[in-house]
């Protein structure tokens, strides 16, 4: 039989019973589509690209891959503010992600996504972090209504 | 979160929906600082104004709110934008960028900015002691807090707009009696005869932005002539290029300045403002770029009596903003003589040098250094009267 790791298989079984996270609702609206889980801030400014929803900058664990129609998880925007703009752009082109998720937003992200109509939740619980290798790539729904969030991973097979 | 009745009515939507959309935008923005209410701003300075950095989609989205009636309801000045729009043939600006410039420039104006083009805004609209501000750029914020006493959080470009629109900033940090008080302390002592023998006024905000990174420091023991405005324009420029910081508590300068006891205490010393002069030391340039922050009229009038009778031997290209200009029109007409090129509207940073065929600047502006070394320029960093000499010695 094959031997499955001790924390994988610990991960599984927390993953087998989480199907949502809750948060705070920032920006309202529903989107769907796959996850892409990074553990690093992103700059939208110079760091993704405007045209394509390309990750561009180099270095980052992201780099090349393309955020358009994903519900993209992240801790916080960092660097340029002018980064808001680079949200409505990449809104208006059809090549923003359809949600995000942030464990803290900062007004970068916050700006972009409500002059985008991108909706937006912080603070998820449980924290998506420590399942992200088997989060990337499921397909899940993200709701904002007022004041809360919810997160919901499509059902297996979906 | 605490909303008057005024804004209650704004956010629903009954003064409009470009009015609601702005309210809707910085209120969110209040809840995640956690800000209890929001503060009215008697002045707005919007940055990201350049067409690189909105692109067709900003210029569109403030042509929507220009079209759906929303004005700025506070006096509001703007940042630089891409180019020089009468010398934008010389820039070598092709028709697309400068026609979605101009409709940038057009809906900002139509909303009632003054279009100023221009990072000093202290110069144009000087706010008083205690007015609450919001304005974007850093170096104005680094400005008006540290050397006015004026209270302005370094608000996002884009944020900015909005602000200016709903004339309300969310009242958290830079605003509030905590958020000015001193976290670090930064003694000078050890740099002071370094940089009153070298003029390395930018260089030292550099490091002491570096090393403080966030909080507000009080910085003491500072170099004699600090306090000169064009050595606290380049030192405080600097410290906002290497630091999220928006005020430094600076010693004979700041009038909130005053002693405290318990802060963390950080010395500065030579060798580290040593490497930050060591890591834009190019060794030849095509070109001196200077106004970063743009040149008053004072600088240029000094700049025009310190290269009056001499030509310049290297291209030397100078910015400022057109009220500057207009205020030192003589010393304008001197520098050209001079071979000076001179610029408004625009700057090194979100202008195009490479466009003007430069490709390795020497600067005495630390903030425009880290900026142009990111953008793929070679940089020399040195003071104003060092490359002055090797100016006109060629």
């Amino acid at each position: 039989m094959e031997r499955v790791p001790f924390k994988l298989l610990n991960a599984t079984a927390v993953v087998a019973h989480v199907t949502a996270f809750l948060g705070r609702g920032l920006v309202r609206g529903r989107g769907c589509g796959p996850l892409v889980v990074s553990e690093e801030p992103i700059s939208f400014y110079g760091g993704v690209d405007p045209s394509t929803g390309m990750i561009v900058e180099r270095g980052h664990e992201l780099y090349g891959r393309v955020i358009a129609g994903t519900i993209l998880v992240f801790p916080y925007g960092k660097g340029s503010t002018v980064g808001s703009y680079t949200l409505l752009r990449l809104a208006r082109r059809g090549k923003a992600p359809a949600g995000i998720v942030n464990m803290e937003s900062e007004p970068i992200v916050v700006t972009g996504c409500l002059l985008g109509g991108i909706p937006l939740m912080d603070n998820p619980h449980p924290n998506p972090f420590k399942l992200k290798h088997f989060l990337n790539g499921l397909k899940a729904e993200l709701s904002v209504e007022e004041g809360s969030g919810l997160l919901r991973l499509a059902p297996r097979g979906f | 979160m605490y909303l008057s009745q005024e804004e209650m009515e704004i956010l629903n939507g009954e003064r409009g929906e470009g009015l609601a959309l702005a309210m809707e935008a910085v209120v969110k923005v209040a809840e995640v600082l956690r800000a209890p209410k929001l503060v009215k701003v008697s002045s707005a300075h919007i940055s990201g104004v350049s067409y690189r950095n909105l692109g067709e989609e900003g210029a569109e989205f403030l042509e929507e709110l220009a079209s759906k009636g929303v004005r700025f309801s506070v006096p509001t000045t703007v940042n630089p934008a891409g180019f020089d729009l009468e010398a934008y043939g010389e820039m070598k600006v092709g028709e697309e960028e400068y026609e979605l410039q101009m409709r940038i420039v057009r809906a900002l104006t139509s909303m009632g900015a003054r279009v100023t083009l221009n990072c000093t805004p202290y110069l144009i609209n000087p706010p008083s002691f205690g007015e609450h501000l919001a304005w974007a750029e850093s170096n104005a914020v680094l400005y008006a807090n540290s050397v006015i006493g004026a209270r302005t959080n370094r608000e996002g470009g884009p944020l900015s707009v909005l602000e200016a629109i709903v004339g309300r900033a969310p009242y958290v940090g830079l605003h509030t009696d905590e958020g000015r008080a001193p976290t670090v302390l930064v003694d000078a002592s050890r740099v002071r005869d370094f940089v009153e023998r070298s003029g390395a006024f930018s260089a030292l905000g550099y490091l002491v932005g570096a090393v403080s990174k966030v909080g507000v420091p009080l910085f003491v023991n500072g170099p004699r002539n600090l306090g000169l405005p064009e050595n606290l324009r380049l030192f405080l420029a600097a410290v906002g290029a290497s630091s999220s910081i928006g005020m430094v508590l600076v010693e004979g300068v700041s009038p909130e300045f005053k002693r405290a006891e318990g802060l963390e205490q950080i010395t500065l010393e030579e060798g580290d403002l040593r490497s930050v002069l060591e890591r834009w030391s190019s060794e030849d340039f095509d070109a001196v770029v200077l106004g970063c922050p743009h040149l008053s009229p004072g600088e240029l009038a000094e700049l025009a009596t310190r290269l009056k009778g001499f030509k310049v031997r290297k291209r030397f290209l100078v910015f400022t903003s057109r009220w500057s200009a207009a205020r030192a029109a003589e010393a304008i007409a001197a520098l050209k003589s001079s071979g000076v090129e001179v610029y408004m509207d625009t700057c090194m940073v979100v202008g195009n040098l490479f466009a003007l065929g430069i490709r390795r600047c020497a600067t005495d502006s630390a903030k425009a250094a880290y900026y142009l070394s990111n953008q793929g320029y070679q940089v020399l960093l040195a003071p104003r009267d060092a490359l002055l000499k090797a100016t006109l010695e060629g």
